[in-house]
């Protein structure tokens, strides 16, 4: 437990350096990687339920206001802890010195099973441009297409291509991208490897991942960590302050109306089959999480009414077999518009983009 | 032809003309490519004392022109007051709190139509209105009429380009919307109401929740027309479709009941999907 953000910073430290060691000394880490992973919370901290799923959470505060300790139980297993960071409203940061799979099995749960809480969803647009004040040495593309059939594909449509690189340099990892994306391979990054090495030393060398997910490799400045995943949520900030500029509504002025906001468009690579992505993007299933109804459709046309399943927020979308458009009213979640992006992108077509009025908005 | 289906014409030629002013790539963007933006929607102007107030459809401006957009639907009928509209003057407008970028703007006003453009055109010729008609079907193009002031619209309209699909849904309903026109949203509305665990509900916060924030400003007459239309609309789905086995109702509480199971959320948005091809072949009246 602690009970201020300078134990937490103190114990994080701590951790970064006995791993350090031990990587110098034996090559491999003494404790498990520090982690951090950002939550997208429309919500207080007091309306997460204390039970969900097979979890039960302790939520314990400390001297700082917006810091908290997490026990989280579950039956049959040792209790572990969590350490919330809620000072940026929306966008809360859970640290983490515990086993991978713990970790990444809790966040699954509570990303995906409690009401107004998400995770990110970084489109590898969002990636690169993370590792532009930084050395990128690596990463991982993880295409599989999940939407279309065989039939829709065609004979040089590539339907799965996973790949991990780690490199000592950046130039390895420019020329293997630069190489795929020769061949027309998908280059949709899902995580990227960044070195941050400043005065002889390396600062960090963090992965981050398209959902959030920022696992600290080495490092001797856990401040230079921190520091990192602020300019993270700064960056998706910015985008998502964008996006719900764009939420519509009809407002009264002086007996009539003005309408505000603008649809966003989706353009897909190539022509799509309507229904088959309609019916798996409104399944209300993962990794989408929508869920719609078609009412109104003719020939290479269909309107949907839809739920986000995260918010309950309501949407609508016109789906045609080069765009779609998605109308998100006022007061709805912006966070809808990045997970939409970033699963077609990774799970159905790489080269899709989105539009808002101005242009593309990644 | 219904009330019902005019009135669903109707909105479908407003969403068709107001899609017009948003920079899409789906959907033709003359308005926006002209400089065009949304000003106000059925705002009501007073050009005569004498006279009720007129309510032309859009008013949409750019630096130097205004364009009043009255959306036509059916094949007679020209409206009481179309000849009216070309009395608008800056003074109406500044009186109605819009800005005015241009001491010299000037007004066009436009109809705008589908399918029934041709003979609404010999109607419009036989009252002796000659505004400029613009034709939104499998493609856009001006149809007839005098030439607008603004030489950008007479260059842009005159250029027919094709459409496909549809223009997107900006606003869904108005005064006159038949059941299929707000039937979506209160069925959207219920999934809502899943996702937040929300079941129960009476007919009124079911509607004022698919008007939204319209719902607040509109009179107490039409909120309680309103009401009436969605509870037969609700009583409709719950007797005539397979939307009876997750809607109850007890007194005036009504109920929403979907398992949160992809398996059962599937089978209801069938459902509703099921429910929106029946309302299209038929309407409430028939009930």
């Amino acid at each position: 437990m602690i009970n201020s953000r300078r134990e937490l910073h103190t114990l994080m430290e701590k951790t970064i350096n006995k791993n350090l060691q031990s990587l110098e000394e034996r090559g491999e880490m003494a404790d498990y990687a520090v982690k951090t992973n950002i939550i997208e919370a429309n919500c207080g901290l007091n309306d997460i339920p204390t039970e969900f799923g097979e979890y039960q959470l302790e939520i314990q505060p400390t001297e700082d206001k917006f810091l908290y300790n997490i026990v989280v139980k579950k039956a049959d297993e040792e209790p572990f802890l969590l350490y919330l960071d809620t000072f940026f409203e929306r966008f809360w940061k859970l640290y983490s010195i515990e086993e991978r799979t713990t970790i990444l099995r809790f966040i699954e749960h509570f990303t995906n099973n409690l009401l107004k809480i998400d995770s990110i969803w970084m489109p590898h647009q969002m990636l690169d441009i993370l590792g532009k004040d930084y050395k990128n040495v690596g990463f991982s593309i993880k295409f599989k297409q999940e939407v279309l059939k065989e039939d829709d594909l065609l004979d040089e449509d590539i339907s799965q291509l996973t790949m991990r690189l780690w490199s000592r340099g950046a130039e390895p990892s420019k020329k293997i991208v630069s190489l795929l994306e020769e061949n027309k391979f998908p280059t949709t990054k899902t995580s990227t490897r960044l070195l941050n090495f400043k005065d002889g030393e390396v600062k960090f060398l963090d992965e981050v991942y398209y959902d959030g997910k920022v696992t600290l490799a080495k490092g001797t400045e856990i401040d230079e960590h921190i520091h990192f995943i602020d300019t993270i949520i700064d960056g998706y900030k910015e985008k998502m302050i964008k996006i719900e500029s764009n939420r519509m509504s009809l407002k009264p002025e002086n007996n009539g109306f003005y309408p505000k906001g603008n649809p966003f468009e989706i353009k897909f690579s190539r022509k799509i089959n309507i229904e088959r992505v309609a019916e798996k993007i409104m399944g209300a299933n993962k990794p989408f999480r929508l869920w719609g109804f078609i009412h109104d459709e003719n020939d290479d046309f269909l309107r949907i009414c839809g739920v986000d399943t995260h918010t309950g927020d309501k949407f609508d979308m016109d789906m045609m077999p080069d765009y779609a458009r998605i109308c998100l009213p006022s007061g709805a979640c912006g966070n809808m518009i990045f997970r939409l992006y970033t699963n077609i992108q990774q799970s159905m077509d790489p080269g899709v983009i989105i539009y808002d009025e101005h242009g593309s908005i990644f | 032809m219904t009330n019902t289906d005019q009135s669903f014409n109707h909105l479908d030629v407003m969403n068709s003309v107001l899609g017009l002013a948003y920079n899409l790539k789906s959907y033709p963007n003359h308005l926006y490519q002209t400089g065009y933006k949304i000003i106000r929607i059925e705002q009501r102007i007073h050009t005569d004392k004498n006279k009720g107030p007129i309510r032309p459809d859009i008013l949409f401006m750019n630096q130097d022109y205004g364009l009043f957009a009255e959306c036509k639907s059916g094949e007679y009928y020209t409206g009481n007051n179309i000849a009216e509209y070309s009395k608008i003057t800056l003074r109406n407008l500044v009186e109605k709190g819009i800005d005015i970028k241009n001491e010299l703007l000037m007004i066009d006003v436009g109809i705008f139509g589908k399918d029934n453009m041709e003979e609404l055109s010999k109607r419009l010729i036989s009252e002796n209105i000659r505004y400029p008609q613009v034709a939104i079907t499998g493609e856009i193009e001006k149809r007839g009429g005098d030439a607008f002031k603004d030489p950008n619209l007479e260059r842009i309209f005159n250029t027919p380009m094709v459409i496909s699909g549809k223009a997107p849904r900006i606003i869904k309903f108005c005064e006159d919307s038949g059941d299929s026109d707000f039937a979506p949203d209160i069925l959207n509305c219920l999934m809502a109401r899943v996702i937040c665990h929300q079941l129960s509900f009476t007919t009124r916060e079911i509607t004022s929740e698919a008007i939204g924030e319209m719902w607040d400003v509109m009179d107490g007459h039409f909120q309680t027309n309103l009401c009436t239309k969605v509870g037969k609309l609700l009583r409709y789905f719950k007797q005539h479709t397979s939307l009876k086995e997750n809607l109850y109702k007890n007194d005036e509480q009504w109920r929403i009941e979907v398992k949160l199971h992809w398996k059962s959320q599937k089978r209801f948005s069938e459902n509703c999907t099921k429910a929106m091809n029946g309302l299209g072949q038929t309407t409430l009246y028939d009930f």
